[in-house]
């Protein structure tokens, strides 16, 4: 879901040429998707480590490291 | 700088579709919230895993949580920054096309840099065309001017919107206030005191302007009776945030001004110090209130006097059964916790009777409680707290539609149920279709049915023990004469009217949710669930 969310606001604001809002709204565009892309990868390294050390049979552990998963996308 | 050609060919759209774009980014970062807490703080509180690394995993939780929450309300900062940038540009760039319109119908010719020559070389030089040229030179100036004033402003704005390695509630609550200077969003436009304006207000606004009041006024549309729940909750957990770090940076102070102050002043700074302290701790526990289940909303916060809350078990909106209890003497941030539990085991119990449908309990702290038994002895209390009570209500139906057969009971307990009383007789009264006292010291009328709902549907517990009843009847239970004799009147006296239910097993004044003699709890989730068949009445008569 992160992952998605991140790319939602295009780094480029088409038809204002010139004007600093537009090249400041793509730049802060290019920030905010990095930043919630390394925020995915903290939410999939924590599902990451539950899978690891989860038993087979914890079902709680199994649906949580999904939804870390999830959040990561 | 803008250029008059820029302003003129610009396409704005591509603004508006920033706009857009950062709308569903907020939205989507808001969806994120809501499954990291069903998705795995739920299944991970299921678990009832324990230990450090279960303590490390709910912190991390926590911390992640945080940031997604100061990205999303980001997200709606920028949006606003973009929707001004691209009004204000929008109303320069059409002033600016008018004038060269001017221009073109006064016979000039516009070059780039703003520059105007008569398009018919041979009257350039007529005095009054001059004059003309001059006067639409500085009319297209304009339009160019404010363009570039309004675009450097709004870029330095969006300079200050970069995201920050960790959540930072001061910056982004600095963000907001920046924000809303620039937007100039009006908090007279937005309606006060009213669900029903409030709800149609909020219904014509698109997302974007949503989003743009969820940015500036938290607090604001958290305390707005009539809007839906989500909302509401949404805008309380920000400005619950955001009210803790300014408490934190207020505590800093106190405890630096207390170091530094002299024997003769540092008694008042101590006194501060440890008053912050307390409420930074009664916000702590709220903090922790919420995070112990997926299910809550908090539909009202404040830390003023005690504190403030109001926290939904089950979102209202969608209820088919809802219940509103209003804690007495004591009630606060505090205890908010205590006060939530009690709720949670009427709500479980609800569970139980058949055919609950969706119920949602509602812990209503949503006034300030007398502290003590002396001062549960005046009415000041609940005369304050009945007008914000039967708007709070009024507000749980315009959200739930008015075609909604919601069913709505509201729960007194103590001084509680004093407030429930003096409620009753304002304007509206209580929207409710069921009423419950427990431990009522009275309700200021003698008679069930001057609550002006049918005393049928009015209930009362009184476990044998509780001294309450008694001890407070003199301040709010009226006197009716009894062979000559003044008698109090409190509601689980026959003669009230209401319809007594058992109490088995419970004991004193604060046992009537508990679940070790369920009684009580059991009788008061078949009433909030509309099976009033399966209550178990001393007396009375049920609908």
């Amino acid at each position: 879901m992160l992952r998605q969310a991140a790319g939602k606001p295009s780094a480029a604001v088409v038809g204002c040429p010139g004007f600093a809002v537009a090249a400041e709204a793509g730049a802060l565009a290019a920030a905010w998707a990095d930043h919630l892309r390394a925020l995915a990868d903290a939410y999939g390294g924590a599902g990451e480590v539950l899978t690891a050390n989860a038993d087979a049979h914890d079902r709680t552990e199994q649906a949580a490291a999904g939804a870390f998963a999830e959040a990561r996308r | 700088m803008v250029t008059l050609t820029q302003l003129r060919d610009a396409a704005l759209g591509g603004l508006d579709r920033a706009v857009a774009e950062w709308t569903d980014l907020a939205a989507a970062l808001d969806g994120v919230v809501g499954r990291a807490t069903t998705g795995v703080g739920g299944p991970l509180r299921a678990a009832h895993w324990e230990g450090a690394d279960a303590d490390a995993a709910e912190r991390g939780l926590a911390a992640r949580g945080e940031q997604v929450m100061v990205a999303a309300q980001e997200a709606r900062c920028v949006l606003t920054v973009l929707d001004t940038a691209a009004e204000q540009l929008r109303y320069a760039q059409h002033d600016l096309r008018a004038g060269l319109e001017e221009a073109a119908a006064a016979g000039f010719t516009v070059f780039e840099d703003g520059r105007l020559e008569a398009a018919d070389p041979t009257r350039g030089v007529d005095p009054a065309m001059l004059s003309r040229r001059h006067e639409l030179e500085q009319r297209l100036a304009a339009p160019v001017r404010k363009a570039t004033e309004v675009d450097t402003r709004c870029a330095q704005t969006l300079a200050r919107l970069r995201p920050m390695a960790t959540a930072d509630w001061a910056d982004t609550a600095a963000d907001g206030a920046c924000v809303m200077a620039l937007a100039g969003l009006d908090l007279a436009t937005i309606p006060k005191g009213d669900p029903v304006a409030a709800a149609k207000w909020w219904a014509g606004l698109n997302p974007s302007e949503r989003a743009m009041y969820l940015a500036g006024y938290p607090a604001v549309l958290g305390a707005m009776d009539g809007l839906p729940t989500e909302v509401r909750d949404r805008a309380n957990r920000v400005a619950l945030a955001e009210t803790k770090v300014a408490l934190l940076a207020e505590l800093a102070a106190a405890r630096a001004k207390r170091d530094a102050a002299g024997r003769t002043d540092d008694a008042k700074w101590r006194f501060r110090v440890t008053a912050l302290k307390d409420r930074l701790a009664a916000i702590e526990g709220l903090e922790a209130t919420l995070r112990s289940a997926d299910d809550l909303y908090l539909m009202g916060f404040s830390a003023k006097n005690d504190g403030r809350a109001i926290i939904a078990i089950g979102n209202p909106d969608k209820a088919t059964h809802t219940a509103v209890y209003v804690p007495g003497t004591g009630a606060g941030l505090a205890r908010i916790d205590a006060d939530v539990s009690r709720m949670r085991s009427l709500w479980l119990a609800t569970q139980q009777v058949k055919d609950p449908g969706e119920v949602s309990a509602i812990t209503w702290v949503g006034y300030d409680a007398p502290d003590t038994l002396t001062h549960a002895m005046s009415t000041s209390y609940a005369d304050r707290a009945a007008p914000a009570f039967v708007r709070f209500l009024r507000g749980v139906g315009v959200a739930q539609g008015i075609d909604s057969n919601s069913h709505v009971t509201v729960i007194g307990h103590s001084y509680g149920s004093v407030v429930l009383g003096q409620a009753a007789h304002l304007s509206g009264g209580l929207v409710a279709k069921d009423i419950i006292v427990a431990g009522s010291p009275g309700m200021h009328v003698t008679r069930a049915a001057d609550l002006h709902v049918n005393p049928h549907h009015v209930w009362v517990a009184a476990a044998e023990n509780d001294i309450v009843t008694g001890v407070g009847s003199g301040a709010h239970a009226p006197a009716v004469d009894d062979g000559g004799r003044p008698r109090r009147v409190t509601p689980d006296d026959s003669e009230f009217g209401a319809n007594r239910f058992t109490t088995d097993g419970a004991n004193g004044h604060s046992e009537y949710w508990s679940t070790r003699h369920s009684a009580s709890l059991d009788n008061q989730a078949a009433i909030v669930s509309g099976n009033y068949e399966d209550v178990r009445l001393l007396w009375g008569d049920r609908p």
